[in-house]
Order: structure tokens, then sequence, then C-alpha cells
């Protein structure tokens, strides 16, 4: 008896593992448990839920040691030959609640462009979208029709950028001549003459994000003359002018803390504050070009307050107040993070409110790293480059993870779908392929377009995907 | 890559001028010297004979060139230019504008309109037909006697059936020899060639590619067997470094070029990519 | 290794340069004739040759450039740093690298090239192989030309580093900008540094050498260094930085204590602590500069206070050397380069300090037997308790002596300069130049000297030693008075005696028939006649029709035919027995017709040419002909020429008519 019960003791030890859950910031949730061996990240998921007290089943994402665990915890011992002995940590991650559909086909092909078409983008609430191309013109297009809407005219050069305000009443694009316009999204005429006062080409826009400042007034660009500069669209002006780069200012982002950041062909990225357009922090590191910034929470600050329900909001003040609910639940107690991609095939992970030091170095990518796009929730960071490859980096630390491989050409842009579980990439060989995340693969091959993809965006609801280049189509992909 | 700093250790002439000045008539000297250049350079060129001469003529003329041009130029500027408010043709996004053009220039360049691959139909049609649309549509025919170089062979040397071709060949990686007992042709190692340096002719730049076979020799079936490789030859070529895909979305590896040169005497096979 | 000697690195041609001198050296250096019936071997071996040569000089020129350049890893850190901070270590390998890629494509080119030439057949085919090769080869250097300029510069740099022994005895001299480092150095060395009052004057190390105790020491000047963090430094101070790191020196560093350099005591302080760890191990001293705008008690108490910090820190490195703890002489020095004092003193301490470090360094180190080994002090041990000082001659004693007195009254002894000083400075006081004059009596010393007179310079005609050449002059007159007395008394001929006076009157008479004989000889215009005789060429003028002439005239011409005839010479030059014994004897009126061919003028007469002279050393006249013969024999002018000369045959008719007419003698042929 005392064998068996011994016995079975034993097994029940054996079949149970000293488990501590934490958040990704690292902050423990509650003690530590026993967890049976044939736990898997269902049980774990209602555990999780129960002690956070939620009222709704959200879904979760554990990992054990930055590896996902997608089978039960005894598996994934043996195969790890991890010792029971020690309190193992699991981290749990919030997943998106929805799930979006993979886009698989092409539905619409709409021919409008004379000329290639150089970026696109949907409007925070996904009802609209619109594209800039190199014959100077702004195109909106009906997405339910699949046809043009309205053809905004009055640059004098190719449109380069064009950014929506987070609460979708405003449209602004910059153009090779180094004017600004603001464009009424319903009607799709000009609100306003030109914004002149950049010397050279815009490279970025970038808008106020709503929850500082409802209805949305101001916002960023920045330009090739090494300025970016703060405008107003209900004074029609530039209000401040951020000077100090010595070469082009080749990305801008307005952070969601109120602070403005610049990156520079002059290896520096600067960090502004916006009353008053005063430097505040120079992050050096970069040995080139440094190509592009992303923000932890950017995807938050350009949806505002709109999320996957697709409510509408009747006054700017609730849209504030809504907007800054989502934002301060998406950044959770964690200072914000940026992360910059540079010729000099490297990225940094940095934490500007903390240091003026990078957090970590990313390199691995053998050639110039063109765009990088934190996921919707901060957890993964993604990175297109010139080697043809895409590769996917933890949000927090800023480790590997893995690389994607499948284009012939330098990758152009990516997107992450609103979920956070697919990532869009556009490449110069013409294809724009869909990857997972979970299973690290591709998910689905987008080729269609006859020459090189400039521009992609996924639409924030997930429903559709738009990708427009050299062709002079703009494509609509559907699931 | 430059030295960007000047370092004056080199400067003691500086410093002795500084200190001493200069002679009573060494400005005039300096200027009369250069003065009289023009004229011993006029000089020189009438009298350099020879390959001198030649490279000499080269030279100025090189320079007179750019003379003119800076004058052009120059007298341009006083004009007033609306040029930089034109729109320019082959719009690119912010993120490449800064890039040079090489680095496009290394993928294709597809006009959305022309088809581009084999694998569409049409062109699969033209290649039943055997129909090339070719640069090089003439060639020179080459005779037996230019190609194959009589061997002599047996006891005796008498015999002489062998032949070795005296142009260049490709044979392919999973060539073997028959016994040379047997092998009426010979393919000297020496003018074997892998690679074939490829100029795509709308970018203008050429790529060193393997070769894949050969597809057609104009001066026979005969010679296109034995992989005989001479001017006009039609050879197939690995174009996968190049990164084309079709509409389909596949990724194209092999297309077919044209060879524009001789390659026995030049040591290199230079072709032509069929688009 | 390189003496750290970069000047003998060959210069780098640019590409193009390159590419022309190989192939112009291809051309002269290798055979240029082929042609196209030539066997076809040969052909092929011509061209093959030319595609090797080639190669090969591209390969001697690119080995040669890689292996002189410095090896970064292989030369003294200091160079090697020193080299990094100016031209950074990754281009110049990078360059470097890429030459070696060339030389290694360039010998494939050639390889591959070589072997197709083999299965050449025709001359064309073979030659445009050969210019394929060469095309490629040129190209790779192409390709590589902007890494030839690279490496031209550098090398051209290189060569202007000073050149710095990194293991000899170094001070290096240190500090703020404009602190007065090169102005030290220009005055304790003989290098000519530029000093001028903006930052950053000195941009590079310079060197100079200064001698202490015998031996021989390079003093560095460094450009000044600013209190910065290290990344933030510039190439100009990472060039100071380098030498502090890498040379064992005795370091000097500066402090500017008037505060006129731009920058206070605290800030060079600063930049003191900051570098300190570079000073580890090195002998310190620390100089306080223009003490005459600011001594050093006069500072404030907070720089006192930094200054004796900085100079504890330099105790430290006294101790770690084992030296007295309380010698602090050497540590801390004042000193100003504009008045110089001091100066000495501080190189005296440093270099000092410094031997003492090596001397210790050596003596600990395992060379020391060998070096004791080498040499022997020999202690001669005294003989007896006798002083023996040196012994020095009283005359030397006393004339030191004087000398003293000498050389103190000259300093009592009033200057001119002191005198002119005193009374009101240049403009005011004119020294009087004439008080020194030594004259006979002195009132004279203020007399207006007369310079003209009558149109004269009185000066020319003043002569000191007037009054003695004045009396010579008299005691000469009276003597030549009395000989002028005596010679006219001679010239009267009363006072001769008779036969003086008849042998007086024969040598005049003499005398003046030589003259006129002379004159009568002599060829002038009146004497000769007046058409010569080359001109008369019918003869007409004869003495005979002179003389029938002057006879129709009335006058007496034999005189004048004799005398015509005496002139004349003879046409044949007869020898006459008699030597001249009264050849002179005129008043022979009648001579015999040979005898007057004697009188005309004739060549003198001499010896046959064979007779031997007595004198002259020959046996017989035989040997003197033959004699004769070869002397004239070898003065001839030798044919160079190839003519024709005597000794060669000469046929005086070329086709002779007996030779080239008539039948053959055996009459087989009716011509010859």
């Amino acid at each position: 008896m005392e064998i068996d019960g011994a016995i079975e003791q034993q097994r029940e030890l054996n079949n149970s593992v000293m488990c501590q859950l934490s958040d990704p910031e690292g902050t423990p949730l509650g003690p530590p448990l026993y967890l049976p061996q044939s736990a898997g990240p269902k049980e774990l998921v209602q555990m999780v839920n129960k002690l956070l007290n939620n009222e709704e089943k959200y879904p979760y994402a554990f990992y054990i040691s930055d590896q996902e665990l997608l089978v039960e915890l005894g598996s994934y011992l043996t195969k790890n030959k991890v010792s029971v002995e020690k309190v193992l940590t699991i981290v749990y991650q919030p997943q998106a609640v929805f799930r979006i559909r993979p886009v698989t086909r092409c539905s619409a092909t709409i021919a409008g462009h004379t000329e290639a078409v150089l970026s696109v983008a949907f409007s925070p609430d996904g009802q609209q979208l619109a594209s800039g191309s190199g014959d100077t013109t702004v195109r909106l297009w009906d997405l339910n029709t699949q046809t043009p809407l309205f053809t905004c005219k009055g640059h004098k050069n190719w449109v380069l950028s064009i950014a929506w305000s987070p609460d979708g009443e405003h449209l602004v694009s910059g153009s090779k001549a180094g004017e600004l316009q603001c464009w009424d999204p319903k009607n799709g005429k000009p609100s306003g003459n030109p914004l002149i006062g950049h010397k050279k080409w815009i490279t970025g826009i970038s808008w106020e994000p709503v929850h500082l400042s409802a209805p949305c007034r101001r916002f960023v660009s920045a330009s090739k003359d090494g300025d970016a500069r703060i405008w107003d669209v209900t004074l029609r002006k530039c209000v401040i002018c951020l000077t100090g780069h010595t070469l082009a200012v080749t990305c801008v982002k307005w952070g969601g803390d109120g602070v403005i950041y610049t990156g520079s062909q002059d290896c520096t990225i600067k960090v502004w504050e916006t009353s008053q357009g005063k430097l505040i922090r120079e992050l050096k590191g970069h040995g080139h070009w440094v190509n592009s910034l992303a923000l932890s929470t950017e995807y938050v600050l350009r949806t505002g307050a709109f999320d996957h329900t697709g409510k509408k909001f009747s006054s700017p003040e609730e849209m504030k107040k809504v907007a800054l609910e989502r934002y301060n639940k998406m950044k959770g107690n964690a200072p914000e993070r940026l992360v910059s991609g540079s010729d000099d095939f490297t990225m940094f992970l940095w934490e500007p409110a903390v240091s003026k030091h990078p957090k970590t170095r990313m390199t691995g990518h053998q050639q110039l790293v063109n765009h990088v796009y934190f996921s919707p929730d901060g957890q993964w960071i993604a990175s297109a480059s010139f080697d043809k490859s895409v590769k996917l980096w933890n949000g927090t630390t800023g480790n590997f993870v893995t690389a994607f491989r499948g284009h012939v050409g330098p990758v152009y842009q990516i997107s992450w779908s609103a979920d956070s579980r697919l990532l869009l990439s556009g490449s110069k060989d013409s294809t724009l392929k869909v990857w997972d995340i979970r299973t690290k693969k591709l998910k689905q091959d987008l080729p269609g377009h006859s020459d090189e993809v400039f521009a992609v965006d996924w639409s924030p609801d997930g429903e559709k995907v738009a990708s427009g280049g050299r062709d002079r189509v703009l494509k609509l992909w559907m699931g | 890559m430059m030295i960007c700093v000047c370092f004056p250790q080199g400067d003691y002439i500086e410093l002795h001028r500084k200190r001493n000045g200069y002679r009573h008539d060494h400005f005039q000297r300096k200027r009369k010297k250069e003065a009289r250049e023009v004229h011993k350079r006029s000089q020189f060129a009438q009298k350099a004979l020879g390959i001198k001469g030649k490279m000499f003529a080269k030279k100025r003329y090189a320079e007179k060139a750019l003379m003119k041009k800076t004058l052009a130029m120059h007298e341009e500027s006083s004009a007033r230019r609306q040029v930089e408010d034109d729109v320019h043709e082959g719009a690119v996004p912010a993120y490449l504008l800064d890039r040079e053009s090489t680095t496009r220039a290394k993928a294709p360049f597809f006009h959305y309109q022309s088809l581009v691959l084999s694998n569409t139909i049409k062109q699969k049609r033209k290649e039943k037909a055997g129909k090339w649309d070719v640069p090089l549509p003439k060639v020179r025919p080459v005779a037996e006697d230019e190609m194959f170089r009589v061997i002599r062979s047996g006891k005796r040397k008498t015999k002489q059936w062998k032949r070795m071709i005296t142009k260049a060949t490709f044979v392919g990686p999973s060539f073997t020899r028959k016994p040379p007992k047997y092998e009426r042709f010979i393919r000297p190692t020496g003018l074997r060639f892998t690679k074939a340096h490829v100029t795509h002719p709308e970018l203008k730049c050429t790529f060193n590619l393997e070769i894949i076979g050969v597809k057609k020799n104009p001066n026979g079936p005969m010679y296109t067997s034995l992989g005989v490789v001479t001017k006009g030859t039609i050879i197939e070529v690995n174009v996968s470094e190049l990164g084309l895909v079709t509409p389909a979305g596949k990724v194209v590896w092999g297309k077919y070029a044209q060879v524009t040169n001789n390659p026995e005497n030049d040591g290199c096979i230079n072709a032509v990519l069929l688009v | 290794m390189v003496q750290y000697n970069f000047k003998k690195i060959t210069i780098v041609p640019t590409g193009k340069d390159f590419v022309d001198i190989i192939l112009s050296r291809t051309q002269r250096q290798t055979p240029t004739v082929v042609h196209k019936g030539y066997a076809i071997s040969r052909i092929r071996q011509f061209y093959m040759r030319k595609v090797k040569y080639t190669q090969q000089n591209f390969h001697e020129k690119l080995s040669t450039i890689i292996e002189e350049f410095p090896r970064l890893d292989d030369i003294h850190p200091f160079y090697g740093d020193l080299l990094h901070v100016l031209y950074n270590k990754d281009h110049y390998k990078l360059a470097l690298g890429q030459i070696n890629t060339a030389r290694n494509l360039i010998g494939k080119i050639a390889k591959d090239y070589v072997k197709l030439l083999k299965y050449g057949d025709s001359l064309y085919r073979c030659k445009s192989l050969k210019v394929a090769a060469l095309g490629r080869m040129c190209t790779v250097i192409k390709r590589i030309g902007p890494s030839l300029a690279y490496l031209e510069q550098i090398r051209q740099h290189m060569a202007r580093l000073p050149s710095i022994d990194p293991n000899t005895r170094t001070i290096l001299i240190c500090g703020y900008p404009n602190v007065g480092k090169s102005s030290f150095i220009n005055k304790i060395t003989r290098a000519d540094v530029d000093v001028q009052p903006y930052a950053f004057t000195t941009k590079s190390l310079f060197v100079g050498h200064t001698d202490y105790k015998y031996l021989r020491y390079q003093v560095i000047d460094t450009p000044g260094i600013l209190d910065r963090p290290f990344e933030d430094r510039n190439i100009i101070e990472m060039c100071s930085i380098t030498a502090l790191a890498h040379l064992r020196a005795a370091v000097l560093f500066f402090l500017d204590i008037s505060g006129s350099c731009g920058y206070s005591i605290a800030q060079q302080a600063a930049l003191f602590h900051s570098i300190k760890s570079l000073f580890m191990n090195k002998p310190l001293v620390i100089v306080c500069n223009k003490t005459d705008l600011q001594p050093l008690e006069g500072i404030s108490e907070e720089d006192m206070k930094l200054v004796m910090e900085m100079k504890a820190e330099a105790m430290k490195t006294v101790m770690g050397q084992g030296g007295e703890p309380t010698d602090d002489e050497g540590v801390l020095l004042t000193m100003s380069t504009l008045t110089e004092e001091g100066v000495i003193a501080v190189k005296n301490a440093a270099c000092e300090r410094l031997l003492n470090q090596r001397v210790e360094m050596k003596m600990k180190s395992k060379k020391l037997n060998d070096c004791l080994n080498r040499f022997h002090v020999a202690i001669p041990k005294p003989r007896d308790q006798k002083e023996r000082p040196a012994c020095i001659p009283q005359a030397v004693l006393e004339a030191k002596a004087r000398k003293a007195d000498q050389a103190a009254e000259k300093e009592k002894r009033k200057l001119e300069r002191d005198l002119e000083d005193e009374n009101g400075g240049a403009g005011v006081y004119s020294a009087s130049l004439r008080k020194h004059y030594i004259l006979a009596n002195d009132e004279w010393k203020e007399d207006i000297m007369p310079e003209i007179m009558d149109g004269h310079n009185v000066y020319d005609f003043i002569d000191p030693d007037i009054l003695q050449r004045l009396e010579e002059l008299e005691r000469e007159e009276g003597i030549q008075q009395e000989q002028e007395a005596d010679d006219d008394f001679e010239m009267d001929g009363a006072e001769l005696t008779a036969e003086e006076q008849e042998a007086l009157a024969e040598i005049r008479k003499k005398k003046s028939f030589l003259i006129q004989q002379h004159r009568m000889k002599k060829s002038t215009a009146e004497s000769r006649p007046i058409v010569p005789r080359k001109f008369d060429k019918e003869r007409q003028f004869t003495s005979e029709r002179m003389g029938r002439q002057l006879s129709s005239l009335g006058l007496d011409p034999s005189l004048a035919i004799n005398r015509a005839r005496s002139k004349s010479r003879g046409r044949k030059r007869e020898r006459s027995p008699e030597r001249g014994e009264d050849a002179m004897d005129v008043d022979n009126d009648q001579p015999s017709k040979k005898l007057l061919r004697l009188r005309s003028r004739s060549r003198s007469r001499s010896r046959p040419p064979n007779e031997v002279a007595p004198g002259e050393g020959f046996k017989d006249s035989a040997q003197k002909v033959k004699a004769v013969k070869l002397a004239k024999k070898s003065v001839k002018k030798r044919n160079k020429d190839a003519r024709r000369g005597e000794a060669d045959r000469v046929i005086p008719s070329l086709k002779p008519k007996h030779l080239f007419s008539g039948k053959r003698s055996i009459g087989k042929t009716q011509r010859r």
C-alpha cells in the first residue's frame, strides 16, 4: 500500500510542473503553481483569465523562453529536456480576440492611375482607400463597388506619401515638389491651398494622435531638405519647423506621448517635443542612413478610436476618450519602444523615454533594411530588407525569431493584419506574400502584379488588402 | 574612401613663404611660364608622331569636348530653367528616390504591356515553329574545314577519321567522353565554356550567367548536337539570379540568349538576352 | 622591418598610368614582328610570350606595392595606431586587399588565355586572343583605380610623417591648445614649429632633438587636446592621444597659469585628470608656463588646490619608480618661454627623470649583465696620502686675475649706449664721435675741417707724411742736379781726348753709314719697282730697257743697273765655295755675277740633306736618309676615307686599245 501510494504520489509529482506565469514585461501573475503536465494552452488560457479576473475569455498565447507553447506541458518538457525541479516561467501574451482571415485572391484590379502608384492607405475606419501616384494625382476608391471614386488633382509633381488623420476627417498628401495638400475625403476636393514650406520633396507624414487632441488638427511632415515641419490644418500653415538634421529626414513618427521622432540620412534619430519644437534627445548609433522608424503603439495611433468592431462615434470628445482608453491598454506600463532600420543592415530597438542608448541591436540582414513595422499588439517587429527576406523579431527584447524567405527580389513594404497573426510583404519581384506568424511559414503567395509592388496596406477591419506598384493598377485582395 | 584631412606635414613650403616671402620676380615668372605652356603644348602636338602622338591627340580631344560642354552649361545656367518642375517619367516612392538606379537595374524592367516570358502560349507556339525573333538574323556560315581539324591517328598516322573542334563548345555537367578509341569528335577542354556574359537589351547591363545548354546553332543541327557555340548560336542561360517572376507567380530560371561574338577569338562568350 | 622610414615606398601610379606603363613596356621588350607565313607554333609562342610578359609585369609591380606598404600589425604599435588614426585601418587593409585580388585575377586571366592560345590556328585568332587577354587585365587595373589613388595619397602623407623612433629617449609635450608647447620646443631644439595665437596651430606631431649629458633626446610636440569624451575626439587630437599611449616617454604636461590660452586652470586640471591614465609608468613633470604674465604664487586658492592635486598625481609616478618620495623638485616647475627663464631647468628636469627611469629599467632587466660585462671601471689605489692638486703655472693665474679685473672694469665702463639712454634716447642725444681723436693738441678736436678749396677736394691734397717726403725729395734733387751737370760736360766734345774724338767720329760715321745702307735696302714705295715682276709677263721691264731709257735721258745707267741687279735674285742658286767673308763689304763695286747672286736675298744656306752633321747622332748618311724618310712617312696623313692612295693600283686607262682590239693570237676568233 505504501509503495503504491508512494508510486502514485510520485506519479502525481511526476505529472506536475512548477510554473510561474508572467506577463510580457516580466511581472509575475500570482504565485508559482503546480500544474499537471497534461495541461495545454487551453487550460492555461482558462487559468490566466481566472487569475486576471477577465469578464470575457480572451485568447492568449504562451511562450516558454521565447518559444511558443503549442502542445501540452509534458510533451514540451520531454522534447526540450527541461528539468522538473526548476520553476518554469511561462510568459503569456494577449492575443487579439478577433481572427483575421488570410487574403487569398485578387478581388479587383482597378486601373486609373496613369503612372506608377507610389503609396496606398486605408482610412482608420477601413471604409475608404486613398492612393498617391506618379501622375501627380491622389485617387479615392470605392471599396464596395471597387471602382474609382474621386480623383484629386492639385499637385505639381509625384505624390510621394499620403496619410489619413486618425479621426478619418482629413487626408494629407505630400509631393516631390515639396508641397502638402489637404483633401476632404468625402468629396475629393482640396480643403485649402497647398501648404508650402519645404524646399525639397516630402518623405513622410504623420498625424498627431487623436488621444492627445481631438478633432485632429496637427500633423508633421518630413522632407529631404533636412527639416520636419508641424502644420495645422485649421490654420492652414506651418506652426513649428524642426531643424537640426544635416541631411534628409527619411521618416517621421508622432509618438503617443506627444513627442516626434525623426530619422535621417545623417545616421541619427532626433526626438522633439511638440509645443515648442525643441530637441529632447538625439539617438546615435547607426552607421548609415536611417530608413524607417516604427513605434510599438503605432497601429493604435493610426487607427485612433476605431477598432475591429466598426463603431461610429458622434463627437470628437467621445473619440478622444475611446482612443485614450485603447492607447493606454495597448501601452500598459512599459515605456514606448521605437525601432529603426538603417542602410547599415542593422536595426536598433530604443526606449527613448528611458535612455539615449539603444536597448538592442538587431543584426542579421544582409542588405539594407527598408521598412520596419511593429505588430499591432506590439509583440513582434517585422523588418523588410533588400536581401529578399523578411525577418521577425521579438517586440520587447529585440531577439531574432525567424526569417521569412521566399521573395526573389528586394522586399519593399510590409503590413500587419489587425490581429497580429498575419504579415503581408510586397516586393520588387511583383509578388505579395502573406506569412503566418504562428507557424512561421508562408501562408499565401499573391502574384498578379506585372511590375514592382511599391505600396501595400491592410485595412484595419482586416477584410481587404490594397497594393499598388509600377504597373499602375491598384489591386484589391480579399479573403 | 579618401583621406579627408590634409595634414600639414608637407606645408614647409607655405611656412617658408610666410616667413620669407616670394622672389621678387616670382609672379611675373609664373605668369610667363603659364603663358608659354600653351605654345609648348601645341608644339608638342604638332611634332609628336606615332602612338605617342595618337594618345596625346586623344587626350587633347577629350579636354576640348569637356571644355565645350562646360561652356554650354554655363550659358545654359544664365537662362531660367523650369526643368525641376517637370514631371519626370518613372515615378518611384520616397524610399527609392535617393538610391542609385543600379539597384533597379539588377532586375529587369518589365514594361507592363509586353509579354515577357516563354511560358505564355504565344511564345510556346513560336518555339514549336522554330521561328525566332533574334537580334542577329543572318550569320556568316562556317565551313567544315574551318570548324574541324583533321587528326591523324593509327600506327602509321594514316587514318584521318578523327576531328578536333576548333571552336568554343559547351558540353554540360553530365558529359562523359566516349572511349578515346571510338570518339570521332574531340572537344578540347581548353575550348569548353560554362559561363556567358549576357546583356539585357533594355537595361543595358551585363551579367555573368551559367549556360544550361545549346539550343540551336545556325550552321546546322550537327553542330547543335555537338554543342558548338559560334556567333549567332542560341543558348539557354540560367537567369535565377535576376529574380524574374511570371505573372502567375512562378520564378523564371532559364531564358534564351543569342551569342554576339566569336568566342574562339575573344576567349569568352558574349550574348544578348532574348526577351 | 622598416626603420620607420616610410620614404622608401615606391610611387603608386594611377590606374591609367599603370596600364600605359606596362603596355608600353610589353611593346618595347617583346619581339614585335610576326608574319602570317610563320609556323603556327612560332606565332603562338610570340603571342603567348606577350601575354605572359604582361602578366608578370603586373604581378611584379603589384607585389612591390603590397610588400612595401607597412602591415599595420607588424610595425610598432605606436605607428600602427597613428596610421589607424590617420588613415583608418579598415580602409587601408581593404585597399591593399583589393590590390591583392587584382593580382590574383590577372594571374588567372593570363593562365586561361595562354591555355586558349594553344588552340589558335591562325594569326588572326591568336592576335585577337592576345588583345582580349591584355584588355581584360587592363580592365581589372582600371577597376582598382580608386584604391591606387588612395594608396598614393597615403604614401605621400606617410613619407612626410616625422621620423620618431619609439624606442629611444623621448620627451612628450602635451596640454591644452595655446599653452606654449610649440614655443617651448622651439626654444630647446632646432625645430621651427609655427606659433600662432589661434588654437590648433600645430596640427600634427613635430619632432625636435636636444642634448643632455651627452645623450640625444627627441622631443615630440603634440597638437593640443581638448577635454572631451573619447568618442568625440577628432583626428588631430587622436594623434596626440596615440603618442601618449604608445611611447615610453617623459611627459611634460603644460599648464597655462595665466589663462591667456582661453581655458581656465580648472578646465586644464579636468583634462589632466581625464587623461592621467595615459601617464602610467611615465615620469611626469607638470610645467606651469607663462609665469611672466601670472606668477605661480599669485593664483587663486582653488586653482592652487587643483595644481597641488595634479602635483600629487605626478608624485605618484615618482614613487612608482622607486625614487625618493620626498624629491619633489622635478615634479612641478614654472617657466616662461617668452622671457626664457626656467626653460632649461624644465628640460633638464625632464631629461634627468627620464634617464633615471630608463637606467633603472635597464638595471632590472636581464640584459644588465651583458652591459656590465662590457665595461670595467678601474679605480687606481692611491699610493700615499699626499695631496696632489692640479698644477697651474703662476702666469696663468695672474692672467686670470687680470682678466677678471678687466671684465669687472668692462662692466664698469660706461657704454655709449648707456650714455645715450641717459641723455634722452636715440633721437635726442647724438654721440660726439670726435671725443676719442688722438691729436697733438686736444683743442683741435672741436675744429671744423675744411673740405673744398678752390674747387678741389682738400683731402686729395693731404698727406700726413708730407714733411718727410719733402725732405727726401730735396735730398734727391740735390744729387740729381749734380748728375745733370756731369752729363752736359761730356756732351761738349772739348773735353775729349784726341783718340777718343777720333773713335767717336769713326763710330758715328759707321753708324750713319749703316743707317744709310738700310734705308737703301728698305723696300719702300720709292725703292720697289712700280710694276712687280709677276705682272710683267712680256718681260718688257728689263734692266736693259731701263738703261736705254736712262741713257736717252742723258744719265749714266750703270749704277742703276747694278743696283737693280743686286736686288734681283738669280734663277738658279749656285753654290759658292767661299763663305761670305766680306759679304758686308759694299765697297766692291763690280762683283761677279755669281757673287751678285750671293748678295741677293736668297734663302739661307744649309747643308745638303744627306750630309750628317757632327752632332746629329747618325752613323752615316745612309742612316740619316733612312731616318728622314721615316720621319716624313710618319707625318703623312692616313687615308681613313678609303680613298684611292698612291699605293693603290692605278689603271691609267681602263680599256687599253691593245687589249681590246685585234684578234686572238692563236687565231681562234676575230675578236678577243
